[in-house]
């Protein structure tokens, strides 16, 4: 009796081994292109409701979010305009979406427009997870009209001459500085890292009472982009990697900006606490005015006016010195969804002028069409967005035909084992590279 | 006659069918199923070649990953005796005390274990910060200079075993105390009229009656300690350098932030492995009966 | 007089003892109460402010404008039919393990032993889990949660159970055989009553892995209608940065069932581990 009872449960055991082990192969899960086409379309002609689901971090029922606000909007719009299709937004939690979103896939459950993130982008496109956009509105589009939009973050979603994606909340990384600040000690906006550093250096003093440094940095292995080394690396050597893809960080330059990053902490320009800080650290404590500058996002400006406990309109934005990488969450739609035609629809809705100006006004971001930008008016408030204008037309972004994960975070390792006075400069930047090219398998 | 007693065994085992059919389906399945993953390449979750114990191997030879583990034992070790040593004392006050005062102290021990806590690991993280939290508030206003706690190797690694200790602090008395009321007060009372010092009665008397629960209490902290990643993560986020980096953190990272699906399963594999043995140890070492 | 003296002494002492205690404890609880009660610009004042700021209820009406109610209703349903599965599940198969010998007895024991590591928040297995209910379109539900949940929280609740029934002796049951009773009487009315303590701190454990679950509810499922109130309070921690007003105000209620359910509890808890551990 207990052997009949002990094979059976091992005969449960490898029957569910096997059922659920086709599991990680099904990446060819996406149907056909054209397959579904008409479906989709007379579905939402006749009068049958539809549902298109997307993914993304913004909570369209959020009322005190500006992008909330401008994302619905957007979907009131489209469902007027578009009967019987409903947008169903499940938000989700930034940091996993797009994992999420590739392990969804493999089952078919993923939604129908999809928000990923730019460093899992190549894993997704090589799962061939989206459809190229040419197949849905694109293929109609006129060269005036793909111009608009053609920038680094488009050409970064495109792949064997198709684009897959278009860059909503485009982001780059450079610093807030408080204008008054600058002004009283007649400063200059600095565009150098010398002048970053002195500048950094006036303004270290107490105010009322209050210790503020020069130049606030984050450090923390799980916080954001690495900061201020990233900057040095690009503008020493244009990229961050070889051309086998694997990292380009122990040299002269890497060597160089951590010897910066040191002098900052060491002359207390910049407080010793931050080796471990994460950038949301350094958000509340800039805030509550301990900086007099900071490495920041400039997506983050708006919240960081908002709270700050002295007067926020004072906060501006400025491109690091060196080169500044851009970020951006590039949707795409699923290529395994029953509805790819109206998801395109409302992507293209999302990404047309209409909604830029939505984004702009009630989001506080930048253009995402150069034809938007004429219609904006930039004044001293802001004036930011000429900065981050200025940074997309020339930042950097990695190559879209290798993966590259990682990498943002493993560049603070080196400044984490420098400043912890573990290792040695060049042994610090070598080991970081070996982590990461080790978890790119290269 | 024998075939009765098949049929009742069979009836016996429909007891437990329901349970085990749960917890085989979300429980063993998966394990197996993260042992096959464990075996091939599943970068980004697409199926590449097998590679056997490819994954492990790599895992093994990682200097990062011995020495992690090797912290995640000693952190687990610490702040569980802590927990369980602290809780014994906190038990045995309880004990002590009657009606509402010792009803407070249960209350308030058992608060960090009920609330969230990664919503206790983040406000912890901000009373530690070195301007704006409390702590260091509190520190000026007795005229020392700030400490910042996350940003030191030493203390990033003191805050993380506080933590730990303070979230279980509460479970641990509380499955003491447990054993503290069953014991029979007619025998405690005997022995104090032999004479015995209150040391002596806790020392020779009580402890030894109460072993089942401080063993209980032990392997469950020891359990929950070890695969705790929310507070190392929210807490110290693993630093500075590799300081608070702990296994599961390690192993949370190889899938969502290197999407190294069959490292990260592989690994998962040697943390339910580790964790397993540790509570098979305690059956055995407890002698529980089944 | 020296003996009321000292006991006087004591008692300050003790009383001494209880106020470091509940500061420890609470300091963290307290620090989210009263950022739930501040500005964004008082949160982020320097020095901090602990008791001279202006009161605002903005938080909290931000946090009942959104989705929050609607999630904590969820929470209370996932948890209670947590509780319940977990009870009757549990009660049965500890019942078993304790009372009656089968085949596998020792090998099934063990896997509920080796899933107790499950209840204290492991996520080991959250990756394969997600990828096997997704393959069978369990993803989604509202079973999904109190389905996942339960199976986290039996190990722990059976062996619980295991610990009350061990402590019941097997005369009343015997006893209740010979006037009569059936075996499902026997279970069903006899033993419940009997062994209430246990089952209630059981159920607590349940309580608390149910309602204070997160990374599992992230990733298995979406929308609105089916989340629960720790996604409601991670809401806050966006892309876009830390709403720390918000984010404690939905925090600080989402304690407060908590430590309802532990006030009149709480008693329950200590004597229902007790009569477990009578024999243990």
């Amino acid at each position: 009796m207990k052997k009949v009872i002990a094979t059976l449960l091992a005969v449960l055991m490898i029957g569910s081994l096997v059922a659920c082990s086709g599991t990680p192969s099904t990446n060819e899960t996406p149907a056909p292109a054209n397959e579904t086409k008409d479906v989709a379309v007379s579905a939402g002609t006749n009068g049958e409701d539809v549902t298109i689901r997307m993914w993304t971090f913004l909570d369209p029922t959020n009322t005190s979010n500006g992008r909330s606000i401008a994302l619905q909007k957007m979907i009131d719009r489209f469902e007027s305009e578009n009967p019987g299709v409903k947008i169903v937004v499940e938000p989700q939690q930034w940091d996993t979406m797009t994992g999420k979103f590739m392990a969804a896939a493999t089952t078919g459950e993923a939604p129908d427009i999809m928000w990923c993130a730019r460093d899992e982008l190549f894993g997704v496109l090589n799962a061939g997870l989206l459809e190229p956009l040419e197949n849905l509105f694109m293929g109609s589009w006129t060269q005036d009209q793909i111009d608009d939009v053609d920038d680094g973050f488009f050409r970064f979603g495109e792949r064997d001459g198709k684009h897959y994606t278009l860059c909503l909340n485009k982001n780059c990384t450079g610093f807030f500085y408080r204008e008054d600040l600058l002004e009283a000690a007649g400063l200059e906006v600095p565009t150098t890292f010398d002048e970053l550093y002195n500048a950094a250096q006036v303004l270290t003093r107490e105010i009322d009472g209050q210790q503020v440094y020069g130049l606030g940095m984050s450090f923390s292995t799980e916080s954001n982009d690495a900061q201020a080394i990233v900057n040095w690396l690009l503008q020493e050597q244009g990229t961050l990697f070889n051309e086998d893809g694997t990292a380009k960080w122990a040299n002269e330059s890497g060597v160089a900006a951590l010897e910066w990053i040191k002098k900052c902490i060491d002359t207390g320009v910049t407080p010793a606490d931050s080796v471990n800080k994460t950038i949301e650290d350094i958000y509340t404590e800039f805030a509550s005015g301990k900086y007099a500058m900071t490495i920041a996002s400039a997506v983050r400006l708006g919240t960081s006016r908002a709270n700050a406990s002295f007067d926020g309109s004072t906060i501006q934005f400025a491109p690091l010195p060196g080169g500044t990488i851009i970020d951006g969450w590039f949707a795409g739609v699923y290529s395994g969804s029953k509805n790819k035609e109206l998801a395109g629809k409302f992507l293209e809705l999302m990404y047309d002028n209409e909604s830029d100006l939505l984004w702009i006004n009630d989001g506080a971001q930048a253009p995402n069409r150069k034809s938007t930008v004429e219609q904006i008016t930039i004044d001293d408030s802001n004036k930011y967005l000429n900065s981050m204008l200025e940074a997309f037309s020339d930042g950097w972004l990695p190559s879209n035909t290798q993966a590259f994960v990682g990498w943002k975070l493993d560049l603070n390792r080196p400044v984490q084992a420098i400043l912890t006075g573990e290792t040695d400069y060049m042994k610090a930047l070598s080991d970081a590279e070996t982590i990461f090219n080790t978890n790119n398998n290269r | 006659m024998k075939r009765k007693e098949k049929r009742t065994q069979l009836r016996s085992m429909g007891y437990v069918a329901p349970a085990m059919l749960v917890l085989i389906f979300l429980l063993v399945i998966p394990l197996f199923y993260t042992l096959y993953c464990s075996l091939y390449n599943l970068d980004y979750l697409v199926k590449g070649d097998f590679v056997g114990l490819g994954n492990y191997l790599r895992l093994l030879k990682d200097v990062r990953i011995s020495k992690s583990l090797l912290f995640t034992f000693e952190i687990t070790i610490i702040s569980t005796l802590l927990s369980v040593g602290i809780g014994l004392l906190l038990a045995l006050w309880v004990d002590r005390e009657h009606g509402l005062f010792a009803y407070l102290i249960e209350m308030f021990g058992l608060i960090p274990w009920v609330i969230s806590m990664m919503v206790a690991a983040l406000l912890w993280r901000w009373l530690f910060n070195g301007d704006l939290g409390l702590f260091n508030m509190i520190l000026k206003a007795l005229g020392h200079n700030p400490i910042y706690v996350v940003e030191n190797k030493n203390s990033a690694i003191i805050a993380l075993i506080f933590v730990l200790t303070w979230r279980l602090v509460g479970y641990a008395m509380i499955m003491i105390l447990a054993g503290l009321k069953s014991l029979d007060p007619v025998l405690l009372e005997a022995a104090k009229v032999d004479g015995a010092t209150p040391w002596q009665l806790l020392w020779h008397i009580k402890l030894p009656l109460i072993k089942t629960q401080l063993l209980l209490s032990i392997i469950v902290l020891t359990v929950s300690n070890f695969t705790n990643n929310t507070v190392p993560k929210v807490l110290t986020s693993g630093g500075p350098n590799d300081a608070t980096n702990v296994i599961t953190l390690f192993q949370y990272n190889l899938g969502f932030r290197y999407y190294q699906f069959g490292t990260s399963a592989a690994l998962s594999i040697l943390i339910m492995l580790i964790t397993s043995l540790i509570i098979v140890l305690y059956i055995k070492v407890s002698n529980y009966k089944i | 007089m020296n003996k009321t003296a000292k006991k006087a002494a004591r008692k300050t002492c003790s009383a001494l003892m209880l106020v470091v205690l509940a500061f420890l404890t609470t300091l963290p609880i307290f620090w989210c109460i009263i950022t739930s009660l501040k500005t964004p610009q008082d949160i982020s004042a320097y020095p901090p402010k602990v008791f001279n700021f202006t009161v605002t209820w903005n938080n909290y009406k931000q946090v009942f404008a959104q989705s929050f109610l609607q999630t904590a209703w969820n929470s209370v349903v996932y948890s209670l039919l947590t509780i319940l599965a977990c009870l009757v599940l549990g009660y049965l198969a500890a019942y078993g393990f304790e009372r009656r010998r089968f085949p596998l007895k020792k090998l099934l024991f063990y896997i509920v032993v080796i899933g107790i590591p499950l209840s204290t928040g492991s996520s080991v297995l959250l990756i394969p889990n997600y990828l096997m209910m997704m393959k069978l379109h369990l993803t989604n539900h509202w079973y999904t949660l109190p389905l996942l949940y339960t199976a986290y929280n039996l190990p722990l609740v059976i062996w619980m159970l295991i610990s009350g029934v061990r402590g019941l002796p097997r005369e009343i049951e015997e006893a209740a055989r010979i006037d009569g009773c059936s075996q499902a009487y026997i279970i069903t009315r006899i033993i419940p009553p009997v062994i209430r303590p246990s089952f209630a701190a059981a159920a607590l454990f349940a309580f608390i892995g149910a309602w204070n679950e997160f990374i599992t509810a992230t990733v298995m499922v979406n929308g609105y209608a089916l989340k629960n109130i720790q996604m409601a309070i991670y809401d806050y921690i966006g892309f876009f940065g830390q709403e720390w007003g918000p984010l404690c105000g939905a925090a600080t209620l989402a304690i407060i069932p908590i430590l309802l359910v532990f006030t009149f509890l709480g008693k329950q808890l200590v004597s229902g581990l007790t009569a477990g551990a009578v024999k243990g």
